[in-house]
């Protein structure tokens, strides 16, 4: 796939990076003497364009017309979204993909921009920092339907409600499936009958409002442990 | 007839009291209070204060109950959004675009603006006052 970048900052350069060891063609845009240092030093000197990407002759000059995809990362709001619009409007751009950076600005960046998808780093961090206080040992690994569903990982404590207890037993909450157990290093298919043990790493996918519940499950049991011989 | 003009710099502070002048009903909307003060002493429009693009601010000034808005900040890309919110969101029936650096027209063009040029045509202007005469 070939995607176009436009503005080389961190975040923009670590996709720029991922992209092109998986194979995909790669353009960045920036128009900053130090970003373009750097971009530089961390790409192939046939990614890197130098110019503003607000400039038409600069994004015909990096392919914005045979773009796949573009990717706005600029540090202003207002140039993200016009290049979006642009990029739809006058190039016919298949994919567009939008930062957000400021989120007082984010009710904007949706189809009337021609914005297909929006990053709202700010509020995607939150709510990460959020989850991570409010749920233990869980982490989130990965955000399904724009944050309704997460796929999380679990360790199982010593002393916790599900230890002992087979999976058909454990009062899962309603919208939840365990996926996979990591014991040991190997992969443990969940049946009915695998009973969770201490230090196993539970791979759930749950829906947001069900985590905390989930959560407790396999959390050690603050004051008087529970044993339910399995 | 209700007017929003979105940046209060030069361009903006003239344009405003000018239309204020005319008799006009104006509102005026920056993101930095200070620049307020470039406004004519005798202005009496209403100025809001607030990050341009925020909707709060933009229902703050009335965007919806607009008969006109022009966006003159010196930025081209604000100018470019916000025209198209005031058309696209609140369905202003006259909108105005300021272009500041001339290799953005093409942008506002994709927008499908009505642009003023003012670094474009004052460079015209000077252009035809130097070369007239034929000397």
């Amino acid at each position: 796939m070939f995607v176009l970048i436009a503005g080389g900052g961190l975040t923009a350069s670590e996709l720029a990076r991922s992209l092109l060891a998986q194979g995909h063609q790669v353009h960045v845009v920036d128009w900053r003497r130090e970003v373009l240092a750097r971009l530089h030093r961390e790409l192939p000197t046939e990614a890197v364009f130098e110019g503003s990407p607000n400039d038409p002759w600069v994004l015909e000059r990096a392919g914005i017309t045979t773009a796949q995809v573009l990717a706005a990362c600029l540090p202003s709001d207002a140039e993200n979204l016009a290049l979006c619009f642009v990029a739809r409007q006058r190039y016919a751009v298949p994919r567009t993909i939008a930062c957000i950076n400021d989120p007082r600005s984010a009710w904007l960046f949706d189809a009337r921009f021609h914005v297909d998808v929006a990053l709202n780093q700010a509020e995607i961090l939150a709510s990460l920092i959020g989850q991570e206080m409010s749920l233990g040992d869980m982490v989130t690994l990965l955000k399904l339907k724009r944050g309704r569903y997460s796929l999380v990982s679990e360790p199982v404590a010593a002393g916790a409600r599900a230890v002992g207890v087979a999976l058909k037993d454990l009062a899962l909450p309603p919208d939840c499936v365990i996926a996979a157990i990591l014991r040991k290093g190997d992969l443990v298919i969940p049946r009915g009958k695998t009973a969770f043990e201490p230090g196993d790493e539970v791979l759930a996918i749950v829906d947001a409002e069900a985590a905390a519940d989930l959560a407790r499950l396999f959390e050690a049991v603050p004051a008087a442990p529970r044993s339910e011989p399995g | 007839m209700n007017v929003v003009i979105v940046g209060c710099g030069r361009m903006g502070s003239t344009l405003a009291f000018k239309l204020h002048q005319a008799g006009h009903a104006v509102t005026v909307v920056d993101s930095n209070g200070p620049s307020f003060r470039n406004l004519h002493p005798e202005f009496r429009g209403r100025t809001v204060e607030g990050e341009v693009l925020a909707e709060d601010t933009l229902r703050r000034a009335a965007v919806d109950q607009a008969d006109g808005l022009a966006a003159v900040t010196n930025s081209d890309s604000v100018n470019a959004v916000v025209a198209h919110v005031a058309r696209v969101v609140f369905r202003v029936p006259k909108v105005v675009v300021r272009n500041y650096d001339p290799r953005w027209l093409a942008l506002h063009e994709a927008f499908g603006h009505e642009v003023v040029s003012s670094t474009g045509w004052g460079a015209s202007q000077v252009e035809d006052l130097l070369t007239a005469g034929g000397r």
